[in-house]
Parts: C-alpha cells; structure tokens; sequence
C-alpha cells in the first residue's frame, strides 16, 4: 500500500480520487462481511473462497463458474452471486458485475432482503468506479442504511464514505446530508472518516476556501495523533495519510507566505518516510524564503545524496546551484551550476537513448514487480534478482483492484507510475499475460488429454477384439437355435398331450426298464412262471401309466418353468450381446470425451489468437505512454539544462568580471565571494 | 518561457497549486478512460471468455481423470486457527502419501477466514481404504504442534469426499485435528 502510494505521490497530482482511491483499496471492492459463515457449508464454495482471499480473482471466479455449472451451491443462499459479483470488481470486469447485480436486483428475482440490499450497494460502487455519479447516488439511495449497518458495519461505513464522496464532487442525495454530517455518523476509529474528512479538506481548497481548508487539515492532523494504533497494513497506510496531511498544511502555509508555519508544519515529516523527497524540497524552499539559507541548503544536500528518482526532483541540482548564488557563494554557485548541466547533459542522453531503445523488455526491465515475501522496501531483493519477476507471473502482487504492485528501477518511470493510465495498461498487460500462461498450461494439458483419448480408443480396440473373440467363442447362434428347438418340441407335445414327453428323468429310467422287462418277457417261454410274471408286468406297466398321468400336470408345469428361465436368460443374453454389439459399433464415452477436447482445443486457439491481439494492443499502449513521458521529460531536461548553462555563463562573466574589476581595482577585492 | 529561476521562485506557489488541483487529476482520469476505454473492454470481453473457457477445462479433466465413480476428494479447512499458526500437512491414502503441502502466509490466512484448501483429488476404488493426515505447525504458547488424524474410509460407486478439519478447541485451548465424510 505504501509503495502505492508512494509512486502514487511521486508525481504531481493527488487529491480526490488519490484519496478515494487509496481508501478503496483499504479493504478491497467487496467485504465479504460479518455474516460470513466460519466454515463453508459446500467445498465449491470454499474452494472458491480460498482463492478469493488470496486474491486470486480469475482462480475464484472460475471456481465459482465451475460450481454454478455443476449444480450450485448449497447453503449459502445468494451470497456467491454477491461475492462473485465482487470479484468481478476486483478483477476489472465492472460491466459484468453491474450485469450481476442489476440480475440480483431484478423483480422477478427471489432474492433475500438483504442480499438485495447489498447489491444496491455494489452496484453503486459500480458505478462510482466508471465515474457515473448520478447512477451511483441514485443505486446508493435505494440502500437501506440501517439493514446494511445490521449486517455489516464495514459496508455501511463505505456506504457513507461513498455518499460523501459523491456530495464532495457535487452530487449530493436527495435526503440533503452534507458531508459533515457523514463525516461525523463515521466513527473517529474509521480510516474512511480519515479520508473522507482530507478529501473534504481538498474539496475546500479547490474551491478557494483556504481558511476551511486548513482548520479540516489542522483537525484531521490532531485526530490522526490522537487514535489508537492501527494494525499493519493498515498502521502504514494511516501513518502515511497523516505524513501528507502536515504535508499538505505545510504547502498551504507556504502559498499564504506563512514560511515559518510551513517549515514547523513540514519537519514533523520522518525523512525516511513516504512523503520525505517532497517535504524535504518544500522544505528549502520555506527555508529559503525565510532567509534561512543554510537549513535549504543543508535540504538540498540532502536530496542531492539520495538517487533522484522522480522526475520533479531533477530540479534539486539547479536550485543548489540558485541557492549558492542567493547565498552569495558564487564560486559554489557557479561549480554546482556546471555540476547540475553535466548532470541534465548526461540525462538527456540517456533519455534520447532509452526513447530509442524503448521496447517491452526494457520497460519490463525497468519495473520492479512486488512479489509476495519481498520486503516491503526491497522489492526484488539481490537473490531475487537473477529470478526477477515478470508481469503475468502468479507471485506478482496485485492490490485489491488487479492492479500490479510495482516500484520504478529506473527514476524516468517514477512519474508515469504515477499515473492512472499507466497503472491500468500495466494491469490489463498482466492479466493478459496472465491468460496467455493460463492458456498454454491448458494447451499441454489438453494435448496430453488428446494422448491419453488416443491410449484408451486403443485399449478398447483391443477390448472389442477380445469381446468378439469370446462371443464367437459362446457360439451363441447355436444357443438360439436349440432354444427354438427345445421350445418347439414342448409346444408338439403340449399340443400332442405327449405326457411320456414331460417324464422326469426317473420316469424316463422307470419306463426303459419297462421296456427292457417287456421285451424280455416276450422271449420267455409260455408256462406258468411267464403267466404270473407277465401278470406282474402289467400290473407295474398300468401302475406307472397312472403315474405318468398323474404326474403329468407337475412334469408338464416343471418343463414349462425351465422354459421360461431358459427365455429369460436367453432374453437377457440378447440384450447384452446387443449391448455389447452397440457399444463396439459406437464410439462409446470416450468418444465424446474426445469430441469435448477437440472442440475446446479449437476454442483455446481462438482465445489465444485473440489474446495475442490484446496484447499487441495493451503493448502499444504502454509503450506510447511511455515514450510520450520520456519525450516529455527530456524537453523539462532541455529547458532546465538550457538554464543551468544559461546561468553557468551569466555567473561566469561576473566573475571574470568582478576579477577584471578587483585587479583593476584591489580595494574592491574583499566585496566578491565570500567562499 | 519561464526560466528555472523563475521555477524555483514560484514553487512555493506552483507545487501548492499543482498539489490541490483536483481538476488537473480530473483530467488524467478522464485521458485514462479515454485512452484504453476500447483495450479495456475487450479485455474484459476476454477475460469472461477465458473464465468460462476455464470453466469447461475444469470439468473436462475432472470428467476425464476423474469419474464420478472413482472419485475421491480431500478438503482441509481451518476454523478458526487461533491456537495453530498451520505449517504443512502431509496425506496419506492406503500408507502411500498423495499430497504434501506447505502453507505461505497468505494462504493460511485464507483458511482462516473460511476459505477451504482441495488438497487433494485423484481415483479410488471401491472397498475400504485407511485414510491419515499428519499436520504440522506451532501452536499454543510458541511449541511445535504435530498431529494425525485417520478416517476408515468405506468407498462406493459415488464421488467421495472429506474434509480435514482443523478446530480450535476451547475446552483446553489446543488445535483439534479431525478428517469427515461429506455426504
């Protein structure tokens, strides 16, 4: 956040939407708030959840849209559709995340009272982020104040600081609260009230109320000194906003002429903190114009020590020179001068060689990229070095908004970091980069999909040979056929009332040796033995005819149960050959896999064929802002050079002539310089 | 043209001008929106294109590498992390380790407040099978905290799921490490 703000300070403007900025950044675009559950009721949702804060917004979007897909979530109500809608923010996707709310909004839409309430919120924060202030005063009017504050305290602070933002640029509500009173509904603990209260005090300077201005600055300062301990990130962050609150009372003092209220004001301001290049500067100049000549110098020098990093302080080697000749030191005055023309000379060279030389490696080169585990004042620290990150690397820290968190290797960029532009190409540069790396995993992964599909089609080649193999094996045809035949002779017999047909296996042994008996007794010769036993015979033979009619129901109904268990495992043979044929003759799953992995490989190209166009894009912007800054630069380089030579040679000849004077004049000698 | 001298004379004035003028911000906004209004939507146009591309190739492995009927998921949660400042956790399935991780700040910040890591995904059959979890970190007053936890897992034909859970317990303020079924 420091390092932000510092590069955000570094150059000229700040203000409002600094302010608002920097305070928007304080707890990203949606805080997921107080009703939040400690564990997740649906894993989707968790895991969604863990990336979300990381801050690995395109990771939880995806999870989420992974979750929707398959099926939602459970237990959590509407409350994705809120976080998602967030994110969305956080990953400048603010049309589609005005999409979601307005559908969250809908009338149509059941959704709870207080999800909708929510969403009224954010989507006003949508539109305060596209600059739309009447859409956003009127979607922050339909908030309902007291809902909000009983579900989250952290919202409904933002929601005041919001409106009062809102009344700061001159869209007030309807309902007629001025921004004081919003101010004073915050609570004194609140880092919104700290800012809202110092883009009050902008608001009054911009409109000339200078007075105001300075009583709100005067009493932000005091509260500030005042509040508790903060904990870090947000102690840097507040200790940071009231460095430049003194700084911002001491310029005020310095436009009224109020030098020694300015200096009191400005040496309140640690010179190793963010603020110290600027309040050192302003600094000498109180110093100077209250004729302390020697504190500004001493300033000076201290600039002069530390790399001049920022474009603005390239005019510290031509004040020395100024201050030397104000201090009537003119043989200083005069090497500083020349000093500070080396200087600008040596500098326009570098920056005409940079213009020329500009391409995205060098600019990249250019950047320090703040990756998680830096050091906050050693962002790609020595060891780092050699695997310095790159825009598009996941370690790269973003703040809340995607943007990247990065410090300037080289001080001609300090400026153009600054800057809002500069900031979103950057941003959209990374995420692009991003997409790009997110793709090409894809594009591996997909290809080792394709190798994995080609193993299995011929895993399952060889399956269906095997099948085929077994099935011809069964003789499965012949099967068919003898249950058509064993079907048919029931029927005959059924028909025919065969009852010898449906005989049980001991019948069928009873009766051949029956036969057997017959004939046997029909070889025997004619006496009274054969009489008695042929009597027996056809006693046993009409005995087993009753029983054969006897049985005849239960063997009839025994051979019709085999037959039905015969046809349903028959029928049940048919409908798995039939399958199995089916499953053979067709693709099978792994056919539609690879139909899906096909038709994603050629949507994965389409993407990258237009992701390659957005970077070519995001590219050419970049490195347009960036050499309309250097070329900007090295004409303030030109004109300060062209005066430091100017006043090089203006002192030079009053020397030269002060010398000419005093030798023809020694009594005058002691009135020259006084080095 | 105004010289240096001039410049630094007037800095008083100019910086303090430069500084509260919140038009000329205004105006460097306005040339941001202008400037990359067309690039940003389209990447924003992008950027829900790949999401959703995304979307589909997440499923598409899952459905590929992981099918409904082997599926098995592993899930570590952290409620609420006061006594354990989390360091690694290793997983076991079946006395073979199948993941192992160690916990940066931010992620283990991300635990805490509710977020929930998938540790772990890949294939099981059906049958019971031993899974333990071993989890490393510091916990009540500065010591080195280490404990396992084991689930007899009993896997049918459906997607199966746990959760390692990490708990706070009050009763005599230590981490509680348990493994659960999500049904």
């Amino acid at each position: 956040m420091i390092e932000w703000l510092n590069r955000m300070t570094t150059g000229a403007p700040a203000g409002l939407i600094l302010a608002g900025t920097l305070a928007a950044l304080l707890h990203g675009p949606v805080a997921v708030g107080d009703e939040l559950p400690q564990r997740a009721s649906d894993p989707a949702y968790g895991v969604a959840l863990y990336e979300y804060y990381q801050g690995n917004a395109f990771e939880a979007l995806t999870r989420l849209n992974v979750a929707s897909a398959e099926g939602g979530i459970d237990g959590h109500g509407d409350h994705p559709a809120l976080v998602e809608g967030g994110l969305m923010l956080s990953y400048g996707m603010t049309h589609e995340a005005g999409a979601l709310f307005r559908e969250l909004l809908d009338e149509n839409a059941a959704v709870a009272p207080g999800t909708r309430n929510q969403a009224w919120f954010y989507l006003g924060k949508v539109f305060y982020l596209e600059q739309d202030s009447t859409a956003a005063r009127d979607a922050l009017e339909r908030v309902d104040d007291e809902l909000l504050q009983d579900e989250s305290d952290e919202l409904y602070h933002e929601w005041l600081y919001l409106r009062g933002q809102l009344a700061l640029s001159g869209t007030a509500g309807t309902s007629g609260e001025t921004v004081d009173e919003l101010i004073d509904a915050l609570p004194e603990s609140s880092p919104w009230r700290a800012y809202l209260h110092y883009n009050q005090a902008v608001g009054m300077l911009s409109e000339g109320q200078t007075e105001d201005a300075m009583d709100a600055l005067a009493s932000l300062d005091s509260l500030l000194g005042e509040l508790p301990k903060f904990e870090p990130p947000l102690a840097n962050e507040m200790s940071a906003l009231r460095e430049r609150v003194k700084l911002s009372i001491g310029r005020l003092h310095l436009s009224r002429g109020d030098f020694a209220g300015a200096m009191a004001s400005l040496e309140h301001i640690a010179l190793d903190g963010v603020f110290s290049d600027q309040a050192l500067f302003d600094y000498a100049v109180a110093a100077s114009r209250e004729g302390k000549a020697g504190l500004a110098l001493q300033a000076l020098n201290t600039l002069q020590q530390r790399p001049l990093f920022t474009p603005w302080l390239q005019q510290v080697p031509y004040a020395r020179g100024f201050l030397f000749e104000q201090m009537d030191r003119q043989q200083q005055a005069l090497q500083a001068y020349r000093e500070a023309a080396s200087h600008y000379q040596s500098l326009s060279t570098r920056l005409s060689d940079e213009r020329e030389q500009l391409t995205e490696a060098r600019l990249i080169k250019a950047l320090r990229f703040v990756r998680e585990g830096d050091s906050p004042g050693q962002p790609g620290s020595m060891d780092a070095e050699m695997v310095r990150p790159e825009p598009g690397e996941t370690t790269v820290l973003t703040d809340a908004y995607g943007r990247v968190k990065v410090r300037p290797g080289d001080y001609s960029l300090a400026g153009l970091l600054a800057t809002e532009s500069f900031q979103l190409s950057l941003r959209d540069l990374h995420e692009l980069y991003r997409l790009r790396d997110s793709l090409g995993q894809w594009q591996t992964q997909l290809e080792s999909f394709d190798i994995m599909l080609e193993t299995r089609a011929q895993q399952r080649e060889q399956r269906i040979r095997e099948t085929r193999d077994a099935l011809d094996a069964l003789n499965a045809d012949q099967w068919l056929a003898r249950q058509a035949e064993y079907r048919s002779a029931i029927e005959d017999a059924l028909a025919r009332e065969d009852l010898r047909f449906f005989m049980t296996q001991e019948q069928h042994e009873l009766a051949d040796r029956l036969a057997q008996v017959e004939k046997t007794l029909s070889q025997l010769p004619e006496d009274e033995s054969t009489r008695k036993q042929r009597e027996t015979f056809q006693r046993m033979n009409a005995y087993f005819n009753w029983r054969i009619a006897d049985d005849y129901a239960v063997n009839r109904w025994a051979a019709e149960k085999q037959l039905r268990e015969l046809d349903r495992a028959m029928e049940v043979f048919v409908d798995q050959r039939a399958l199995i044929e089916q499953e053979m003759a067709s693709g099978g799953e792994n056919q539609a896999l690879a139909a899906r992995v096909e038709a994603r490989q050629v949507a994965l190209q389409r993407l990258q064929g237009e992701l390659d166009k957005a970077l070519s894009a995001a590219r050419t912007e970049l490195l347009t802002l960036v050499d309309t800054e250097l070329q900007q630069q090295s004409q303030e380089v030109q004109g300060y050079l062209r005066a430091t030579r100017h006043a090089a040679a203006r002192l030079a000849d009053t020397l030269f002539l002060g010398r000419n004077g005093a030798a023809a004049n020694p009594a005058t000698e002691a009135g020259g310089d006084r080095d | 043209m105004m010289t240096l001298k001039n410049t630094f004379a007037l800095h008083i004035v100019s910086l303090a001008l430069a500084f509260w003028q919140p038009a000329a911000l205004a105006q460097d906004n306005s040339e941001a929106e202008t400037g990359d209004g067309a690039v940003s939507l389209s990447v924003e146009e992008l950027k829900k294109q790949v999401i959703r591309l995304n979307r589909d190739l997440f499923i598409l492995e899952e459905d590929l590498l992981y099918p409904a009927s082997t599926q098995f998921a592993v899930f570590l949660s952290l409620d609420t992390g006061e006594f354990l400042k989390l360091d690694s956790v290793k997983l076991k399935v079946n006395d073979e380790t199948v993941a192992a991780h160690l916990y940066t700040e931010r992620q283990a910040k991300a635990l805490q407040r509710g977020g929930m890591q998938r540790l772990h995904i890949g294939n099981l059959k059906t049958g019971e099978h031993e899974v333990t979890v071993f989890v490393e970190g510091i916990g009540p007053d500065n010591r080195a905290y280490k404990q396992a936890a084991t689930y007899q897992l009993q896997k049918d034909t459906d997607t199966a799921a746990l959760e390692v859970r990490i708990r706070d317990r009050s009763s005599d303020y230590q981490p509680d490490v348990a493994i659960v079924e999500w049904e």
